[in-house]
């Protein structure tokens, strides 16, 4: 549509709305109703079409200037933020983003060029206990060689001033992470389930995909020639025979270059085997990693000591609005993964707040 | 209560079996020890023993894991040092090898290095690893080698292979998991509820014991101990990510139990009906954000019933914004937050003060009284941060645990040395307490149930004597 508008010159006006930018006091579900319902006016403007972005954003475009419904969806949005203390909302600026067409359309396009790849949304309906037995007995046969992935956290090297463009941004691979992926997994296997409906049976089932991933990596031809590597594990599964095997088969070039991701769920469901664990995989050489760590998280979890060598964490509206806080809850000899680094602003900001490890698809366009 | 299972409460590997699935014991392996013995205490230059005696590891452990890692690494000792590794009958794991330095690395040799990794490994399990390890030179003194062997010829055959049985990791089968589903959805709740009583203890050590204890709380919750689970569907429970969502159903049932009980001043509600002893129950964040929490809250506040709702911490660190919302809830229905529970290890891993609870339900066991003078003193920092006052000590069997959190200065306590206490005082008042056992006693006192009370003729007594002296205070 943005681009018939280039071409055809027709007047536009366009709203993004950026949901995902609420903080998450402000992201209850009647917040997220209350948002939409703010735009409603808008449906009224000429022409009006709505889409449903990623993260939960919302775009609307419609012909003419939109006068008095962009006013009321104005004032109902700076409602929704009013009231709260200055930083920990964001102001209706950056809640809302106007575009002209077609001539700031390219402005747009670059906004929805950060769009995560495009997938339906999962089902609501969670496994049952009965259907996750099921679906671990088929995860432990099935070939998942297809739902494997891998994406790679790169080292950051600013190579001019912190404004610099993104080309001008220097960056290294340092490892890569081997995952399944797991909504096609559900959608090829469970269409009218969401794999992840119930966090706590989701959490059961990723011990199973630990299994078979560690099959696959136990297989020489397969690691043949990688460098570091990182994959995700549950503490039961290091303390299983799976994971013996693995390390029995290590290559003597992995040792040391394996990093194991674990969640802090994981840890905090069995503190106790988590520990033993963690003592037993530094004796054997590999590097930890919290992974999927929140700044709240950071503010109750006692790292110091805990033997992590990584910290990782998505670049969230709550951290880039207090970049101290993230920096004075860092245990010490610990390094911060940022994760989502999705748009050119997220590397800028990531390194000029001395983050110099991430992930995201801004820097692997 | 105590030998109850509150569905919340089962810690990870409680319920576990000491076995190792698909890690035979080989039968017969002490005869196999006393025949190297022999012939190596006959040819000793260079010959060493590690023993790992995860036989001195205090119930529940050894868990599975223990053994299965620490196996793997001395077997990994064991191929470069020329070596055998036997698991006796007892769970200790013995490494007989060469002493010969490690050609790898040229440091020590190979089991005085393995020696150090896993004392380094059991660190946050025991307070002093090397208690769990020997390590014996036999051309230097045969002799502690010679007594340990020794210890073991007199035994009788081995019977079952406990190493059969099941126990973690197991993936749960189809039909266990079914089970629990059944039980989440139909089990008699009404029947499978119980209670415990929190105790306050005045410090004051000059007056008789049951001068200076008052209830201070009622807890209740689900046992699933009358249904006689099958071991297979009790070892599912053990995976906490089960139990969680196991425990997420059951909560929806027993809010509306509450909630039904409060209406009809019910007798799991009525001692706490007007200000009387406080509640507490244990709740996932999920259950305190529905629409049945909300309906029984407003009840019990109009009814004037104070409430402790226990989260579980590790529920509580990862949903922390969930947590904020859950605060503002309790707050306004005037209900205190408690996490727990806490044993030594997440004292370590969770800054519990950044939480601001009401109180903390802290797990006594004998890893907090043996723990080494820096882990004390970190437990003493973490207990502080806290504050004494918001602390409850449970699971306390015995008159150590009680001293142990006296000298803290910690005053509230649950568990069976107070169970047992209570139900002493009240078969001193009972008429018909001839007929009965103490143990009878504290287990009819413990269930809600009707089945679980049969037996006694005077259940008035049950709940009168738990409520007696009142609630008051903060709970």
């Amino acid at each position: 549509m943005l681009r018939q508008s280039e071409l055809s010159g027709a007047s536009r006006r366009a709203l993004l709305l950026h949901i995902d930018r609420l903080p998450p006091a402000l992201a209850k579900p009647h917040h997220l109703r209350l948002a939409r319902e703010a735009l409603n006016s808008l449906a009224d403007a000429d022409r009006a079409q709505f889409f449903e972005l990623s993260r939960g954003r919302i775009a609307i475009v419609w012909r003419s200037r939109g006068g008095d419904e962009l006013t009321h969806a104005m004032e109902a949005l700076g409602h929704l933020i009013s009231g709260q203390p200055e930083g920990e909302a964001p102001t209706l600026g950056e809640l809302v983003s106007l575009f002209d067409l077609p001539h700031q359309a390219v402005w747009l396009l670059d906004e929805l060029a950060d769009e995560a790849p495009s997938h339906p949304p999962s089902p609501t309906t969670p496994l049952d206990v009965q259907q996750l037995a099921g679906l671990e007995a088929a995860l432990a046969q099935a070939d998942l060689a297809q739902f494997a992935r891998w994406r790679t956290v790169m080292r950051l090297k600013p190579a001019g001033p912190p404004m610099a463009p993104l080309a001008r941004i220097e960056t290294e691979p340092v490892w890569e992470e081997r995952y399944f992926a797991v909504h096609a997994l559900g959608a090829s296997l469970t269409p009218d389930r969401g794999l992840k409906a119930d966090p706590w049976l989701f959490r059961r089932l990723t011990r199973t995909l630990d299994r078979r991933m560690l099959a696959m990596l136990s297989v020489p031809k397969d690691i043949q020639g990688i460098g570091t590597l990182a994959i995700g594990v549950n503490v039961a599964t290091i303390l299983g025979a799976e994971f013996l095997r693995f390390d029995d088969a290590l290559p003597v070039n992995l040792r040391g270059e394996v990093i194991l991701n674990i969640r802090p769920a994981d840890m905090l469901s069995d503190p106790g085997a988590f520990l033993f664990a963690r003592n037993f995989v530094r004796s054997r050489h590999y590097r930890l990693a919290l992974v999927g760590v929140t700044l709240p998280m950071l503010q109750v979890l006692d790292l110091a000591g805990s033997g992590f060598d990584y910290i990782q964490t998505k670049l969230a509206q709550d951290i880039t609005t207090r970049p101290d806080a993230l920096t004075t809850l860092m245990p010490g000899g610990t390094e911060l993964v940022a994760t989502g680094l999705d748009r050119a602003s997220d590397v800028r900001w990531a390194i000029s707040h001395g983050i110099t490890l991430g992930r995201g698809r801004a820097l692997t366009r | 209560m105590n030998d109850a299972v509150l569905a919340r409460q089962a810690a990870p590997g409680v319920l576990a079996s000491p076995g190792s699935p698909g890690f035979p014991m080989s039968l017969g392996a002490e005869r196999v020890l006393a025949d190297m013995a022999e012939r190596w205490l006959r040819y000793p230059a260079d010959k060493v023993v590690l023993v790992l005696h995860l036989s001195r590891l205090a119930a529940p452990a050894p868990r599975s894991h223990h053994l299965r890692v620490a196996r793997v690494l001395m077997q990994d000792c064991a191929q470069r040092a020329d070596g055998q590794v036997l698991l006796l009958q007892n769970q200790d794991l013995v490494l007989l090898c060469s002493a010969q330095r490690d050609q790898h690395t040229e440091s020590a040799d190979a089991p005085a290095q393995l020696k150090a990794t896993l004392a380094r490994l059991f660190v946050a399990d025991v307070p002093d690893p090397a208690r769990l390890l020997s390590y014996w030179r036999l051309d230097e003194d045969p002799a502690p080698f010679r007594t340990y062997v020794s210890g073991f010829l007199g035994l009788a055959a081995p019977g079952r292979d406990k190493a059969a049985a099941p126990g973690e990791g197991i993936p749960a089968s189809a039909l266990s998991l079914a089970a629990l589903e059944e039980i989440a959805a139909q089990a008699p709740l009404g029947e499978l509820m119980v209670q415990q009583t929190g105790m306050r203890l005045d410090p004051d050590r000059k007056k008789p014991l049951a001068e200076r204890l008052k209830p201070a709380f009622r807890q209740l919750g689900v046992s699933l101990a009358p249904l006689n689970l099958r071991p297979v569907v009790t070892e599912a429970l053990s995976d906490p990510y089960l139990l969680h969502h196991f425990s997420a159903r059951l909560d929806a049932r027993v809010l509306r139990l509450l909630h039904d009980d409060l209406r009809a001043e019910g007798r799991l509600t009525r001692p706490a009906l007007h200000g009387g002893m406080p509640i507490h129950v244990c709740l996932s964040l999920e259950a305190i954000l529905s629409p049945g929490f909300a309906r029984m809250s407003r009840l019990a506040r109009g009814a004037g019933v104070r409430m402790g709702i226990e989260v579980p911490v590790m529920q509580a660190c990862i949903e922390m914004e969930l947590l904020d919302h859950v605060r503002s809830l309790l707050d306004l229905a005037g209900f205190d937050l408690i996490l727990g529970p806490f044993d030594a290890a997440m004292l370590k891993l969770v800054q519990t003060a950044q939480m601001q609870p009401d109180a903390v339900k802290l797990v006594w066991s004998q890893h907090l009284a043996d723990a080494s003078a820096d882990a004390q003193s970190g437990f003493a920092a973490a207990l502080a941060r806290i504050g004494m006052d918001r602390i409850v000590l449970q699971g306390v069997e015995s008159e150590q645990g009680v001293a142990w959190g006296q000298a803290r200065g910690i005053s509230r306590f649950q568990g069976g040395f107070f169970d047992h206490a209570q139900a002493a005082a009240r078969m001193a008042g009972c008429p018909a307490a001839n007929a009965c056992t103490l143990r009878q006693c504290v287990s009819r006192a413990g269930s809600q149930g009707v089945a679980g009370r049969a037996g006694c003729t005077n259940p008035a007594l049950l709940d009168s004597a738990s409520i007696a002296g009142g609630g008051g205070g903060r709970h």
